[in-house]
């Protein structure tokens, strides 16, 4: 089977194409004064002219925890793709990328929980962790019930402060998923490894809106 | 100005718009017959917030507009193979939507090696009396457009594909926001021009004296704040809770007399600083949401009809956001051979000018 996967939930944007186990292809899109939505779409296009557009089979893309426009830019490319190639679109969520890079890297966590941290930008930060997701401020960290492995952008501040409380914390050096893992994952949420995921932004925050400076005055009465 | 018409890609384009509150997507044949079409209004989900929020629109466009697009296509019995192009609209607007709407559109167009056309809403808006079928007769270029919505409001000079000079706007509050402002005070449902237009009907239009910015000042500029500014003072003066309808009605009544004096003083000079210019150019269009309002039309189609211009108002259905007007810009475009990269990044503030392709300037009113 060949996935074709994006990634656009952080600043780091990428694509890949998988085949069962082999990258055939991954390219990187550094943080740039341009959005996802202006770089990631020329990027697939050279990677389809590449292997093939018909040739893909399923898709996919990251949902976050993240940037709500980066997620929107890459889920929208995607199924406008899906859509056209007729081929199904799998949501990722970013820890689930982060964690399929752990578990085949040279040193698989033993014992430790993966959290994955990601900064919302809004003073808080997008926790997410075995079971859960939710969006929490740094001095609302849960406790870990045992020995944790920080991932994700905002790693390093979450890492400081469950470390400063004295939890058992080991700091990877994971801050970004890329587009192979996120390949690889769809590929077994489609073979049923894995729960399912709708392939819908994980918002975890309500959308931002202002409240009206003063009440309004109600319908005119006769 | 002259383009040569070399049809190119022959073929239907779906249109994509997804710049404000509406989700829309409609496929056209190369002759612009409407194949099939459909806007989803996110109405209900702003109405509480008493005004559009970004980040509800963003979320409503991603989560409805695949369903929606798939939705056309199959009432005009096409596949994606089958289109010349996909255009969507990229600017101006909210960006979360811009970037959902055209992302996707990009998506479909790179999977099928298609061209994307990435429309300016303001030309859609321009170029939407060209719609074949729209008018006995066709409005040929050059012509003048008054877009008066929401969100925009201007004179614009339409002198060909891509080809705009823009003679005044607004020099603060779009015409369509200054009518849902003065509805807000007044306690009526958002948006409240239609609602405002209902209750003036019972109110008498010279029961307040209220100003006429602008009004006979040289060039065609507009400016609203001034009066809304005017219509709120008036409403402070009674006790907070609910108006009495009369006064109500009356005022709305006095706030859209002054709006339609106002367009209609602005649209005899921008019709005069047009024909100074393009000395053969004789019609007039009027666009945008607020095209609706019987008031304001009558009132404009009087000065066309003193000024020797003809008066077009495409139907209600395009003058408020919809994609059949985004997918007939995508057929001219491609027509002239027009399309755009797929590195295009959606443009929150786009003016029309940008886009012209020669660059003759306007002399000064």
């Amino acid at each position: 089977m060949r996935v074709l996967a994006l990634d656009s939930a952080l600043a780091t944007a990428s694509v890949a194409v998988l085949q069962e186990e082999e990258v055939l292809t991954e390219q990187i899109v550094p943080p740039s004064g341009n959005g996802h939505a202006a770089t990631l779409p020329p990027l697939l296009e050279r990677v389809l002219d590449e292997v093939g557009a018909g040739e893909i089979h399923l898709i996919g893309v990251t949902v976050g925890p993240g940037r709500f426009t980066g997620i929107r830019a890459g889920l929208a490319l995607a199924y406008g793709l899906g859509e056209a190639l007729g081929c199904p679109v799998m949501g990722v969520s970013v820890a689930e990328a982060l964690a399929e890079e752990l578990a085949r890297g040279a040193r698989p966590l033993v014992g430790r929980e993966l959290w994955v941290a990601i900064d919302s930008y809004r003073g808080h930060v997008f926790l997410e962790r075995p079971g859960k997701r939710e969006s929490v401020a740094l001095e609302q960290l849960a406790e870990p019930a045992g020995p944790v492995a920080i991932a994700g952008d905002a790693a390093i501040a979450v890492a400081a402060r469950l470390a400063a409380r004295g939890a058992d914390v080991m700091l990877t050096d994971l801050r970004a998923p890329k587009a192979r893992f996120v390949a690889s994952v769809a590929a077994r949420r489609s073979r049923g490894e894995l729960p399912p995921l709708a392939a819908e932004p994980l918002y975890l925050d309500p959308p931002a809106t202002r409240a009206p400076a003063s009440p309004p005055r109600p319908a005119p009465v006769a | 100005m002259h383009f040569h018409y070399l049809p190119r890609a022959e073929g239907p384009v779906l249109g994509i718009e997804t710049s404000c509150d509406e989700t829309a997507a409609a496929v056209l044949d190369s002759a612009g017959k409407v194949l099939a079409e459909a806007v989803l209004s996110q109405l209900a989900e702003h109405a509480p917030h008493g005004g559009v929020v970004p980040e509800i629109a963003a979320r409503a466009h991603l989560h409805h507009l695949p369903e929606l697009v798939k939705r056309v296509m199959g009432e005009a019995g096409l596949r994606f193979g089958d289109l010349a192009g996909v255009a969507a609209t990229s600017g101006p607007g909210l960006i979360g939507g811009l970037i959902v709407g055209s992302s996707f559109a990009k998506g479909i167009a790179l999977a099928q090696k298609k061209p994307f056309v990435a429309i300016n809403h303001l030309e859609a808006h321009a170029l939407s009396p060209r719609l074949p079928g729209l008018f006995p007769e066709e409005v040929p270029f050059p012509y003048l457009l008054m877009l008066l919505s929401g969100g925009h409001c201007q004179c614009v000079a339409v002198l060909g594909v891509g080809n705009y000079r823009r003679l005044g706007g607004t020099l603060d509050d779009a015409v369509g926001e200054a009518f849902d402002k003065v509805a807000k005070l007044l306690g009526l449902p958002w948006p409240g021009g239609p609602y405002l237009e209902r209750l003036a009907a019972s109110g008498d239009p010279f029961a307040f004296p209220l100003p006429r910015p602008l009004l006979g000042r040289p060039g065609c500029d507009f400016s609203f704040s001034g009066l809304k500014t005017a219509v709120a003072q008036l409403v402070a003066s009674k006790p907070p809770g609910p108006l009495a309808r009369s006064f109500a009605a009356d005022v709305a009544a006095s706030f859209q007399q002054a709006v339609a004096e106002v367009l209609a003083d602005r649209a005899a000079h921008a019709m005069a600083a047009f024909r100074a210019y393009s000395p053969g150019a004789c019609n007039l269009v009027m666009a945008g949401g607020v095209a609706a309002n019987q008031t304001i039309r009558a009132a404009v189609a009087e000065q066309t009809k003193a000024l020797g211009f003809g008066f077009f108002v495409p139907p209600p259905s395009l003058c408020t956001d919809n994609a059949v007007m985004v997918a007939w810009a995508g057929v001219e475009r491609l027509r002239l051979g027009l399309s755009d990269g797929l590195d295009f990044s959606p443009r929150p503030r786009w003016p029309l000018e940008a886009l012209s392709t020669s660059a003759e300037s306007l002399p000064a009113p």
